[in-house]
């Protein structure tokens, strides 16, 4: 196997233990035949012991107390919303959308007018003029003598 | 990072803040040691931090179970700071930039120079930050999460010869980056 080969796979799979049991045989055949190589995987192990002693840092506590607050936040918002949204629904069960109401108001006004009206004029009395029936019952051509009969005296002597 | 057992995610996903917030403790130095690799400063490592827990909370619901709740967590942390460390660059253009310094060459004598100065952490980081981001998440999902080629694969939404071809870079640039240390001390 070429040393360009070996660096190649040395830096990636090798390292990473992602060969095959054979080519790790045939790379550790090679490094103990050659000395560069050898060199290399020697720096590649060092270089991923410094990494793996790299120092982990807490994460600062400020971080959490600005996610809870947050979380918070928007969870009394949303419980404002489901409130809002229940007081809405409410609003728009007593007063219905504005063409709704209206046509609901103008049939009632009209039903309470209809009913008023007809109350007024069924009371006895409201009118004592004659009825359309005897202003035209006496109503008739007799010849040539038109006769009119408008029920009341007045009219008789002025006609 | 911890396993989280699924009635915890169950009880988290229904509002309940105690159980968000074992997660949090169980998630959070993942989370947050990822943001600041990536982002390289504590203030916006917190910002990112933040802003991963909040999808989380928001996307609990809608997460399904479909896939493993820790891939899921390393995606939107290692996303989330990728994009975040994406618009610092924008806002901030005179920044040091990963692929400057890489441009420059990694034996730049000013940045050494400065590396010799730190302590040995100090000269871990800087010789993280000789990586770009993907680069980066790269090697800490492998070397700091144990994570496979195929995990880290899935995590990034990358084919698996993506990851292995970011990860020899990587370590290329970071022993290119160690030997000129080295030369110069």
């Amino acid at each position: 196997m070429k040393c360009s080969k070996v660096c190649d796979l040395l830096k990636s799979d090798y390292l990473d233990a992602e060969l095959s049991k054979e080519l790790c045989r045939k790379i550790d055949n090679h490094l103990e035949q050659c000395p560069a190589c050898r060199l290399l995987k020697q720096e590649l192990d060092s270089q991923r012991i410094a990494l793996r002693g790299l120092k982990q840092q807490e994460a600062p506590e400020q971080i959490w107390e600005n996610v809870q607050s947050a979380i918070l936040k928007e969870q009394s918002e949303k419980q404002k919303n489901v409130f809002g949204c229940a007081w809405e629904g409410l609003m728009r069960f007593l007063c219905p959308p504005r063409p709704a109401f209206v046509l609901i108001t103008t049939s009632a006004v009209f039903i309470i007018i209809l009913f008023v009206g007809k109350l007024i004029l069924n009371q006895p009395g409201s009118f004592d003029t004659a009825s359309s029936n005897d202003l035209f019952k006496d109503y008739r051509l007799n010849g040539f003598t038109e006769t009119y009969n408008f029920g009341t005296e007045i009219e008789e002597y002025f006609l | 990072m911890i396993e989280i057992p699924q009635s915890l995610l169950e009880d988290a996903a229904l509002g309940d803040v105690r159980a968000f917030e074992e997660i949090y403790q169980a998630a959070s130095g993942f989370v947050y040691n990822v943001a600041l690799r990536i982002v390289r400063n504590s203030q916006d490592a917190q910002e990112v931090t933040q802003d991963v827990f909040m999808k989380i909370y928001h996307n609990l619901k809608s997460f399904g179970f479909r896939s493993a709740f820790r891939t899921w967590i390393y995606r939107i942390a290692v996303n989330t700071a990728i994009d975040r460390y994406r618009q610092i660059l924008r806002q901030n253009k005179g920044r040091l930039d990963y692929d400057a310094v890489q441009a420059e060459g990694s034996c730049s004598p000013a940045v050494l120079e400065k590396a010799s100065q730190l302590d040995n952490q100090a000269k871990l980081s800087k010789l993280l930050d000789t990586l770009n981001p993907e680069q980066k998440a790269c090697v800490l999902l492998r070397e700091i999460e144990g994570l496979s080629y195929r995990d880290i694969a899935g995590v990034l939404k990358i084919p698996v010869n993506t990851v292995r071809s970011r990860l020899k870079r990587a370590r290329q640039a970071l022993l290119q980056y160690a030997r000129g240390e080295k030369g110069l001390t």
